[in-house]
């Protein structure tokens, strides 16, 4: 190694050691962040259902064996289920609106976002939590977002031709 | 003399743990007639797999389907989130509404028309990934995830009781996941059945009392009653399938 290299690799291991400070603080303190340092929601509950290091690293494979538990055995029971994760992550924002899956500040996408991995649950899935969708008390005649609840997109009752 | 005390006060520990089980599990009664009561579906609980000890079905009295009622397709489109989209021709319809017209006679008959769960599903057999499945508890259902839309399941049905999705969706709702690209069909409200509801949309919305949802293993249920008091046909029964919809008035 010669003089004029000494500076780069020191300046270099400097760059490295704060960007591991940052991220062990960003981890472990103050509210919840994302992996690009941004505040998520905070969710309903006391606690996840496992430690946010094993889920950051690990919810996409508990998610996979939950769906194909329930949807081939039929068991139903909370632990690792997407919806569950949904009704206790998406919580209004200080806006009180509950944000969609291609706002920035949405659970799931503020951090795939940032770490560039395409989400294609919420194609087919909810976005929301279980309370914003409503029945109307009647029966089965309307089905309508809870009006109760603020929502930021409209949303549009339509029935079969001829109902 | 004892015994005798014994044996009546265990029928009535019985009956209580009967009455104060009820509680926990979701029982559904009924009268059917005078001296015949039916309790009928046990919530299973939740961390429990489906076993092939129930098979559940639809039985469906087209005397009393109403011409021009839509309650059942409507209650289904509602639980499931289905809306028009591009209208009847391409949008996803889990019942259908069939009239029958015998063309020798003029009657005619009105009937739902879904998928009818069999118990050999030519849909399962033709499907290249295995997303057209059937759980052990009859419930003939599609895993999206691996849904390729290739449509064979569609081609084998021998009801047309599935659709494939042609336009993205949006505001689905949590109970049904649906999604451009897959196909899919009645699934028998299995969100309804795994949390031991004993109905299912179609069957709580016909006002008419033409849809009654059980379990076909059970001999104690009110469909099964019902069927071995009066009879029920498989729609084109020839094939084989041992579908789990029934229907009576053909």
């Amino acid at each position: 190694m010669n003089s004029r290299q000494l500076p780069k690799l020191l300046l270099t291991s400097a760059l490295l050691l704060w960007s591991i400070a940052s991220f062990a603080a960003s981890d472990f303190s103050g509210p919840d962040r994302d992996a690009g340092g941004n505040i998520v929601p905070t969710p309903k509950g006391e606690s996840c259902v496992a430690p946010t290091a094993d889920i950051r690293a690990n919810h996409m494979d508990y998610l996979k064996h939950k769906r194909n538990e329930t949807m081939r055995k039929g068991i139903r029971t909370e632990k690792n289920s997407l919806v569950e994760c949904i009704n206790c992550h998406v919580t209004p924002g200080e806006d009180g609106k509950v944000a969609r899956i291609n706002d920035d500040q949405h659970f799931c996408s503020s951090c795939h976002r940032v770490a560039s991995v395409t989400l294609d649950c919420f194609e087919c899935h909810a976005d929301r939590p279980v309370e914003y969708f409503s029945r109307s008390p009647a029966g089965h005649d309307v089905f309508a977002l809870n009006p109760a609840l603020k929502t930021n997109t409209p949303h549009v009752v339509m029935n079969r031709k001829g109902q | 003399m004892s015994s005798k005390t014994n044996s009546s006060s265990n029928k009535i520990d019985q009956y209580r743990r009967r009455l104060l089980g009820g509680s926990a599990a979701a029982v559904a009664g009924l009268t059917l007639a005078p001296g015949l009561i039916l309790n009928t579906v046990q919530a299973k609980p939740a961390d429990q797999a489906v076993s092939n000890k129930n098979r559940w079905g639809l039985l469906i009295d087209t005397k009393k389907c109403a011409d021009g009622c839509t309650d059942c397709v409507t209650a289904c489109n509602t639980e499931h989130g289905l809306r028009e989209i591009h209208g009847p021709a391409t949008d996803a319809q889990w019942i259908r509404n069939v009239t029958l017209k015998n063309k020798s006679t003029g009657h005619t008959v009105n009937m739902p028309v879904m998928c009818q769960h069999c118990e050999n599903p030519p849909c399962v057999d033709v499907c290249p990934t295995g997303a057209s499945f059937k759980r052990d508890d009859g419930i003939v259902l599609v895993d999206k995830h691996i849904c390729i839309g290739c449509r064979y399941c569609m081609m084998a049905c021998p009801y047309k009781a599935r659709n494939f999705i042609h336009e993205v969706l949006t505001d689905q709702l949590p109970v049904a996941p649906r999604g451009k690209g897959t196909v899919e069909a009645c699934t028998l409200c299995v969100h309804k059945v795994d949390n031991g509801d004993g109905t299912t949309a179609c069957a709580d919305a016909c006002k008419h009392g033409a849809i009654t949802f059980g379990d076909l293993n059970d001999k104690n249920s009110l469909i099964s009653k019902k069927l071995e008091m009066t009879g029920g046909r498989q729609l084109r029964a020839e094939l084989g399938l041992n579908t789990g919809v029934r229907y009576q008035g053909l």
